[in-house]
């Protein structure tokens, strides 16, 4: 039986042909009292009307937290959410958050060990102890 | 009993003396007494003390109250005997829980017949701060005409009363700031501000066409002009601005014109200014509409507002006098830095601060043109999501259908299975 | 070659020395270098320079202005030195003080017995060997109860030092921060509250019970710094006068929630900062500045020599017998 080779197929991957930004909203609380939201309430007033007029995709949800300390929650379109507690930081920290979140793909923390990771399958196939002519002894 | 110098009585206001040593000698001669003997009898003029025992009766009898201050009804030392009794409805209890309280002089103050009307602080301006712009311009510009008449005045002797007068003066009739509002301002020649002369002054000196002269010409003249000279243009320049605020004054109050001609005249005397002051404070203050304010500020015009303002004394008046018609006061910080008209209307008309961060944005419409952006004015609760995708209505729908509280948790306590399968005890 | 280094190098020298400039004015070379080079787009002078003709005259003096106290109306204006009332603002000097303060505050009475202190018997509990249990010494030793504190706390002094030209001018930071923020108010001497009348000779006559007299300041008190938005919702009010006032002291006791009273002796910076604004009598203002002055004034007199680093204060501009048109 002649061995046919399998065609490849381009997958559906992130980035190939379309990106979708895996952020999907954000939200920030600050408090109208507390000493540590004062950097968060001035990034609300100075930097984030740009950064959310460059980020249209991104939904923003502004409300209040009283007597809590300030912080930036993004949720993801993998249904999870990374929340960053913000306190005491200054705008432009907080704008930095705020990249991070925006860039973030929302999945778990991994730590990574290998040097190279691929989703594609190894050119030499998997190994099988049945096929080839194995070790002579 | 609790002894406690506290409150200078109404009678030692006038009596007292000022000096510490003495009020020390009095303390503690009150001191001894208060020891030695009753407290009744050792009443110091000069430090009342203040128990926490009952009035004393004699003296709720002898008393006759003051202005609207009620005093509290004489403490009853025994209860009513129960054959004295009218009232029919009166059962009298059969143990401790049954009895009610009656009396008592907790709120006794809250009653207006007790505390007496008329105790509202009555400050140096209107009760309410005037906010609108357009009346708060007028009012600023009217302040800065009537500062300058007065502050010219001081050159002259024997004007303080009529100054203050005009100082400490109201809105007065509407007509009044109208005919104020005429006199204009302008930049004189060093670029500071000047009352303008008027063009049926016919004494067309050779000031009165340095105090009309435009800003370009300024420079020039600045360069020309000695320190001698300069001098020489104030002078002169304050005989312009003589006939030109003798409008202001005809209208005003009489007392100033009086009050300038008086140097020469020597005649008028302080009884007649005053009477002519107080008829004009019987007139009723009419603070200017909306309406009224816009229609003058299109006479006033803008030429006011960019000229300099560096006399101290001046600008002491104008804040004076600001704040008698709006109830702003300008603090003497901001004095140091306010130089101009403009800058001291750009001072007072300014909005207060926003206190929350959301009111602000409000304010200040930072959101306005981003459709992505979702402002909340208080925090999201839980309810609140739920309202948001329409989910709220079912589950308090469900809650009552099982009856359990909607809100809270109605006092229930924690569930006692919790208990059972933590093994906790 | 060493000779010829030396003679440009004074002439350099000459060149910068002062007396080689007839006038002090810093040249400004500004037509030759247009009329070298012509841009198609010259960019516009900016703002923020300032023509070197132009003379600058930094503020030397302040204005104050005095209020008569409870109408608030503007009585006379008086010029303090900028060096007392509008220094900038140094929040480093400010937390020194208010730290110096803090430790020289502390009473440092905390006191614990150490097993020396600690009464009884010296004695030894039991014996060393024998008993199976573990030995001891006396009772008083830290391991046992009702033995003495191994490290406990002693009498002892927290204070600590500030040299006192620092402390004068946080003092005056504190004023001049309040005074820039329009949160100083000066008042004319014999600062007091005025309660009604009536109450007073109600009080006086023995006719309220102290609770009453207390409720009745209360709510006299707190309507009145309410209307003045100067109570509880705005941050409360810090009243400073030479000496105690009764009135205003007692009441300010009873409504404490809307302010305080000090006395001028108990006023720290740490008061100045506090609350939401300080009234204060003209002549304690006086006196504050007039204790607080060591940086400025010389402490060392010459005969027939003036301090010349005194700098006015309380100076009245208005109403005064000789004035002039400025």
């Amino acid at each position: 039986m002649a061995v046919k080779a399998l065609h490849a197929i381009s997958q559906g991957r992130n980035g190939v042909g379309a990106f979708i930004l895996q952020c999907k909203r954000i939200d920030l609380h600050y408090c109208d009292w507390a000493g540590s939201s004062r950097g968060m309430n001035g990034f609300i007033k100075s930097l984030l009307p740009k950064f959310a007029a460059a980020h249209p995709e991104i939904e923003f949800t502004v409300s209040p937290r009283p007597a809590k300390h300030p912080v930036a929650i993004g949720h993801y379109i993998n249904g999870r959410s990374k929340p960053i507690c913000v306190r005491n930081m200054e705008p432009y920290e907080i704008l930095k958050k705020l990249e991070l979140l925006r860039d973030a793909s929302g999945e778990k923390l991994k730590k990574v060990t290998k040097p190279v990771r691929s989703i594609n399958e190894s050119v030499r196939g998997i190994w099988s102890p049945y096929h080839g002519n194995g070790m002579p002894l | 009993m609790r002894h406690l110098p506290r409150l200078r009585g109404a009678v030692s206001a006038s009596l007292c003396c000022s000096s510490p040593t003495h009020i020390r000698t009095t303390t503690a001669v009150a001191a001894v007494a208060t020891t030695s003997s009753s407290s009744t009898k050792t009443q110091s003029l000069q430090r009342r003390t203040l128990s926490t025992s009952l009035p004393r009766s004699d003296a709720v009898e002898a008393y006759t109250p003051p202005q609207g201050l009620k005093p509290p009804p004489q403490a009853r030392k025994a209860a009513v005997r129960p054959d004295k009794i009218t009232d029919p409805a009166y059962e009298p209890a059969q143990d401790g829980l049954e009895l009610e309280e009656v009396g008592g002089l907790d709120g006794w103050w809250e009653n207006p017949d007790n505390y007496g009307v008329g105790r509202q602080w009555v400050g140096y301006g209107p009760a309410e701060k005037i906010t609108d712009p357009a009346v708060l311009e007028v009012a600023v510009y009217r302040a800065l005409v009537e500062a300058m008449v007065a502050r010219r005045q001081m050159n002259t002797p024997d004007t303080t009363p009529a100054r203050d007068a005009l100082l400490e003066s109201g809105w007065g009739p509407a007509a009044l700031t109208a005919t104020t509002v005429q006199t204009k301002l302008c930049g004189g020649s060093h670029g500071t501000l000047i009352l303008k002369p008027t063009e049926d002054v016919e004494t067309a000196t050779a000031a009165e066409q340095e105090a009309e002269v435009t800003e370009e010409a300024k420079e020039q003249l600045e360069a020309a002009v000695t320190p001698e000279q300069e001098a020489e243009v104030v002078e002169a320049k304050e005989e312009v601005t003589a006939v030109a605020s003798e409008r202001v004054a005809e209208i005003t109050e009489e007392t100033k014109e009086e009050a300038e001609t008086g140097v020469a005249s020597g005649q008028e005397t302080e009884t007649e200014v005053k009477e002519e002051v107080d008829a004009t404070e019987d007139s009723a203050d009419h603070v200017i509409s909306t309406e009224e304010a816009r229609a003058l500020l299109k006479e006033i015009g803008h030429e006011w507002k960019r000229p300099m303002i560096k006399d101290l004394i001046y600008k002491y008046f104008v804040a004076k006098r600001i704040y008698k018609l709006t109830g702003h006061r300008i603090p003497d910080g901001k004095l140091v830095a306010i130089n101009s008209g403009g800058v001291l209307l750009k001072e007072i008309v300014k909005p207060p601060k926003a206190k929350k961060l959301a009111e602000e944005i409000e304010n200040k419409q930072l959101f306005q043109s981003l459709p992505n952006v979702k402002v909340f004015p208080r925090r999201v609760t839980p309810i609140d999501k739920e309202k948001m995708v329409g989910r709220w209505k079912v589950i308090r729908e469900e809650l009552e259908r099982r009856g359990l509280p909607v809100i809270g948790t109605a006092n229930i306590d924690n569930a006692i299975e919790k208990k059972w399968v933590t093994g906790a005890k | 070659m060493a000779g010829k280094g030396m003679r440009c190098l004074s002439e350099a020298m000459r060149g910068l020395s002062l007396g080689a400039q007839t006038c002090r004015t810093v040249p400004v070379r500004t037509a030759p270098l247009i009329s070298r080079r012509s841009m198609a787009t010259e960019a516009p002078v900016s703002k923020i320079t300032r023509s070197v003709a132009e003379k600058w005259t930094p503020i030397t003096t302040v204005p104050v202005t005095v209020h008569s106290f409870p109408d608030l109306a503007p009585r006379s204006l008086e010029t303090y030195s900028a060096k007392h009332l509008y220094l900038p603002l140094r929040r480093d000097i400010l937390h020194l003080a208010v730290v110096y303060e803090g430790d020289n505050t502390r009473q440092g009475t905390a006191q614990a017995k150490t097993r020396w202190e600690v009464a009884g018997s010296h004695r030894k509990v039991r014996p060393q060997k024998g008993s199976g249990r573990a030995r001891v010494g006396n009772k008083q030793s830290p391991l046992q109860r009702g033995g003495g504190k191994s490290h406990g706390p002693r009498n002892r002094d927290f204070g600590t030092k500030l040299n006192r030209k620092v402390y004068d001018l946080a003092w005056r930071t504190a004023l001049s921060y309040r005074y820039r923020r329009g949160e100083l108010i000066v008042t004319e001497d014999g600062l007091d509250l005025p309660l009604p009348e009536d109450f007073l000779q109600q009080a006086q006559d023995g006719l309220l019970t102290r609770e009453l007299e207390d409720a009745f300041i209360e709510k006299y008190v707190g309507e009145m710094l309410g209307a003045m938005q100067w109570g509880k919702a705005h941050g409360r009010t810090t009243f400073i006068t030479g000496e105690e006032r009764m009135n205003l002291f007692t009441a300010m006791g009873v409504a404490g929630e809307n302010g305080r009273a000090l006395e001028l002796e108990d006023v720290d910076v740490k008061d100045l900062l506090e609350t939401g604004r300080i009234v204060v009598e003209r002549s304690a203002l006086k006196e504050m500045i007039k204790r607080h002055r060591s940086d400025l004034v010389t402490s060392i007199f010459l005969p027939g020599q003036k301090n010349t680093k005194e700098t006015t204060m309380g100076t009245v501009v208005y109403p005064s017998s000789k004035v002039s048109y400025a």
